[in-house]
């Protein structure tokens, strides 16, 4: 198949960066909101995100310290953000 | 983030630049959905029961289809609603009429494209047309999955998408999985042309072959193909295009990456890639696999129909199976369809192109 055609187009879609499309929890007003799922498999690894909001409105997805409040029921990895 | 403690809460907090946001995060059960169903009336207003060979609801619950007009179908999955912190994916495709295609649709009600949990149940609407785009009643194939119906260990993504002109991370969306943690990633190239990242996935995949299904979804006419996998590089390429003249559109789509089917049952799925073959080939073993161990053998049988068999995938006396069919490569002319014509024993899936087909079984 195509590697360079799409070694192209993932080179697209991984520098525009950007956010997510449906969430299903976002709390926080601005300027940082975390996009997260309500609830996870047990054993499962979900990705959040954080992003804050330019005063122009603009989105922008960021690298946050993450963490939880019982690390026995939900930890954080490193590719948390 | 990892789950460890079914059935307990913990809130998530984010720090950045003295900002601080949290959200609470339950931790749910597993979901192992399964469903599929082969629709077999076309014409009838239902709701009815398909036929029972070919259908499988891991809740016991029925399945469903109901026809609204012309080629405008919903397909109820009962008790196989979306639980909590579960996420699913729906292939179809068309059945039995050549030149006629079938896809995941969209709903009055619901701007975006795609099925819906609605009670228990899961509800997808399906669209089938002619070769030029009209509307045209056909039996279809459906086959739904739940977040990890194959095993938590098993490498798995899919994604539905919605149209987006940039990219996105599907990440958090209840539509889109990526086995490995890693991001779902979405980008749009051109108009018509996408590109799907699933990072990890690839190297988790790795000396396993792979299947991708790929089917528009979306209230229109316009059809999506693979053109491109980078399993190293955990990549897929897709391009859509209209349905007269075969130019480049853009379209919500659905995509699923598996690897094997549920542990101990039949399970199989091949890319056809020679497409002029008339003999019989084996086809790429990077993304050829069958439970039995045997080989399997596409062949031409005629201009745009193919027959693959999956040796030693019969289907036993009591069993039930579903056959799902993806086109692969570079657009083609107008009349470029795929559609299931037969599926008796263990081969007879024709298509009109390469063909990539992952065979779902309960049994």
């Amino acid at each position: 198949m195509s590697r360079p055609f799409v070694a192209v187009l993932l080179a697209f879609g991984v520098a525009a960066g950007g956010c997510s499309k449906i969430v299903e929890s976002v709390v926080g007003a601005n300027p940082l909101s975390i996009v997260v799922p309500t609830a996870i498999l047990a054993d499962d690894t979900v990705q959040a995100q954080a992003i804050s909001t330019h005063k122009n409105g603009n989105l922008e997805t960021v690298s946050a310290t993450w963490r939880s409040s019982d690390a026995s029921v939900i930890s954080i990895d490193d590719r948390a953000a | 983030m990892i789950g460890h403690l079914e059935g307990r809460s913990a809130t998530i907090f984010a720090d950045y630049q003295g900002q601080t946001a949290s959200a609470s995060v339950s931790v749910a059960s597993d979901d192992r959905r399964l469903g599929y169903a082969l629709a077999d009336q076309p014409a009838a207003a239902g709701p009815y029961s398909p036929d029972a060979t070919y259908l499988y609801n891991s809740s016991g619950g029925a399945i469903q289809v109901t026809r609204a007009s012309t080629g405008v179908y919903s397909v109820t999955f009962a008790g196989l609603g979306r639980p909590a912190g579960g996420r699913d994916n729906v292939l179809v495709t068309g059945y039995g009429t050549p030149g006629v295609y079938c896809k995941v649709s969209g709903v009055a009600t619901n701007p975006l494209p795609g099925w819906s949990s609605i009670g228990s149940d899961l509800v997808v609407p399906v669209a089938c047309y002619a070769g030029d785009g009209t509307s045209t009643d056909s039996r279809f194939s459906i086959l739904m999955i739940g977040d990890r119906p194959f095993g938590a260990s098993t490498p798995e993504g899919f994604a539905l998408t919605f149209g987006d002109t940039g990219a996105v991370n599907l990440d958090t969306t209840v539509t889109a999985r990526n086995s490995t943690g890693g991001h779902v990633e979405y980008g749009r190239a051109a108009e018509g042309q996408f590109a799907m990242s699933f990072p990890g996935l690839g190297k988790a995949s790795a000396g396993m072959p792979v299947a991708i299904e790929v089917s528009s979804a979306s209230g229109s006419p316009r059809k999506c193909r693979v053109i491109a996998v980078d399993v190293p590089n955990d990549g897929v390429g897709i391009q859509c295009t209209r349905p007269v003249g075969g130019g480049l559109g853009d379209s919500p789509f659905t995509l699923l990456w598996l690897t094997r089917g549920r542990p101990g049952l039949r399970f199989g799925f091949a890319w056809a890639n020679n497409q002029a073959n008339t003999t019989g080939y084996i086809p790429v073993p990077d993304f050829a696999f069958s439970s039995s161990g045997v080989a399997i053998t596409p062949r031409r049988t005629g201009t745009g129909q193919y027959v693959a068999v999956f040796a030693g995938l019969g289907r036993p006396a009591g069993r039930m199976e579903n056959v799902q069919l993806s086109c692969v490569g570079r657009r083609k002319p107008v009349g470029l369809q795929h559609h299931v014509v037969g599926q008796h024993g263990s081969e007879r899936p024709f298509c009109y192109g390469r063909m990539l087909r992952p065979y779902g079984s309960a049994g």
